[in-house]
């Protein structure tokens, strides 16, 4: 897994890119080797960001439209699905479907909004504000 | 502003997080055991299809037993005590932590990997259940042995906070353990008899479709119906989720067919009982079969076309589900006595 440390000043430096994985060598056995970041991450975290980059962009067509709320397009832009962000707010079904209609979301009380802004790592300004 | 280090702490990586973590901690506290055998001896293979539970939208796929069931089984087996809490005070629980750093104890924390920083942004996902190891305290920043990472890492106190107490999926609730008490002689035949019978049993399950070999042929048919799927970008998505948590997440299922090789590997060695090299040899060639199938996903999905062919895929899932019930029946014909 790619990483960062730390460094003075709260700036970031890329540290390493490598993990133990078992395999099997030429006589058989199970070894551990190092491995730099795998293809794999890389075609999946295209394939994942892809994905919900298309929901986002439909979703900020939908708010442009008046037809969804903000809530929405944040959700898919954070990479969750209805289920996880039910999870990560406390919400249940029923309120969250409420929030999710353009009329109910101009009014929410900030506390709501601030429950769905920590889950998206957004502040309750950047949600307030958006229009698509 | 509290400053404390472990003087004596060693970072050991590892292949996944929780086997990890309890292997580098009871390393760190004396007892000297490999990753393979920790995960061997908690029984942590399995293979869980359960479309009901949705991740990135497509059904969960899961090729271990949840987070926190190894320390379970390893104190069982091992007869190791382990000190774990969880809290509802998020301070108390940063407070016990200090306390326990400043008396030079390294402690295991679950936690969401969504908050740590250290990690590229593009691999911190909403994953509640990764372990890491806390050894020290400089200042505002806590000193990480996060076992799948090669050296140590720093994390600020309040990411470390917000980590401990996310919200979602199987939260941590601020979960965190550390031995207690190690026993001076252990009975590794025994934790791995009743281990590798516990494995067996679950893998072979006859009853539910989604556990196991059966879920392994549940998975098989899905590609097989996915095939006459005319919404190819969705299929390429699935195959992406197959392949992120086969080969990636916590090393994933083919990295933990070879962990399990390497466990049945160590247990010959130390008991040369044939049946387990026979069986290791079995799920070695069984986990090269998974990393073929993954490479065929990551094929499919990084060439984008529009036209490609699902079912050598299920054919390959089902060859791979009857290559590991090879190595189960392997096992479950050895005599131990």
């Amino acid at each position: 897994m790619k990483v960062y440390e730390s460094i003075a000043g709260g700036g970031k430096r890329e540290s390493s890119s490598k993990r133990i994985k078992y395999s099997v060598d030429e006589k058989g056995e199970i070894v551990e080797t190092y491995e730099e970041i795998s293809e794999y991450s890389i075609i999946v975290a295209g394939t994942v960001e892809e994905v919900y980059a298309d929901l986002a962009e439909k979703a900020r067509e939908r708010v442009r439209r008046n037809i969804a709320s903000p809530l929405e397009y944040f959700m898919y832009r954070s990479q969750l699905e209805p289920d996880s962000l039910l999870a990560l707010t406390g919400f249940s079904p029923r309120e969250f479907k409420k929030h999710m209609k353009p009329k109910v979301f101009r009014t929410l009380e900030d506390d709501v909004l601030q429950r769905y802004a920590s889950a998206f790592m957004v502040d309750i300004g950047t949600i307030k504000k958006f229009i698509g | 502003m509290s400053q404390k280090i472990n003087p004596v702490f060693t970072h050991y990586d590892a292949a996944h997080c929780e086997s990890g973590s309890i292997r580098s901690m009871l390393k760190n506290y004396g007892l000297d055991i490999s990753e393979p055998m920790v995960f061997g001896i908690a029984s942590s293979i399995v293979f869980f299809y359960f479309p009901p539970v949705k991740v990135w939208g497509h059904p969960l796929i899961s090729y271990r037993m949840p987070p926190r069931s190894m320390l379970k089984k390893i104190q069982e087996r091992l007869g190791i005590t382990f000190v774990t809490k969880t809290y509802q005070d998020e301070q108390l629980a940063m407070d016990e932590l200090d306390a326990l750093l400043m008396e030079g104890r390294p402690v295991g924390l679950q936690t969401s990997v969504a908050y740590l920083t250290y990690i590229i942004p593009e691999f911190r996902v909403y994953f509640n259940g990764h372990m890491l190891l806390i050894y020290g305290k400089e200042g505002n920043e806590y000193l990480v042995s996060d076992t799948v990472v090669d050296r140590p890492m720093r994390i600020h106190a309040e990411d470390l906070r917000k980590a401990r107490f996310a919200r979602g999926q199987n939260p941590p609730n601020g979960f965190m353990f550390y031995p207690a008490s190690i026993p001076a002689s252990i009975d590794y035949r025994t934790a791995i008899r009743k281990a590798v019978k516990q494995t067996v049993n679950m893998m072979l399950q006859p009853l539910f479709p989604i556990v196991g070999i059966k879920g392994i042929r549940t998975m098989a048919r899905k590609f097989e119906k996915l095939h006459r799927s005319p919404d190819k970008k969705n299929v390429r998505s699935f195959l992406g989720n197959v392949l992120m948590f086969q080969e990636e997440m916590g090393t994933g299922g083919g990295g933990f067919r070879y962990l399990y090789a390497a466990f049945l590997q160590e247990a010959a060695a130390h008991f040369g009982i044939p049946g387990l090299e026979e069986a290791k040899k079995q799920m070695a060639e069984t986990a090269d079969l998974m990393r073929n199938i993954a490479n065929t996903c990551a094929k499919i999905v990084k060439d984008g076309k529009a036209d490609f062919d699902l079912m050598p895929l299920a054919a390959l899932v089902r060859q791979w589900a009857e290559s590991e019930k090879k190595a189960y029946l392997i096992l479950k014909k050895i005599k131990w006595k």
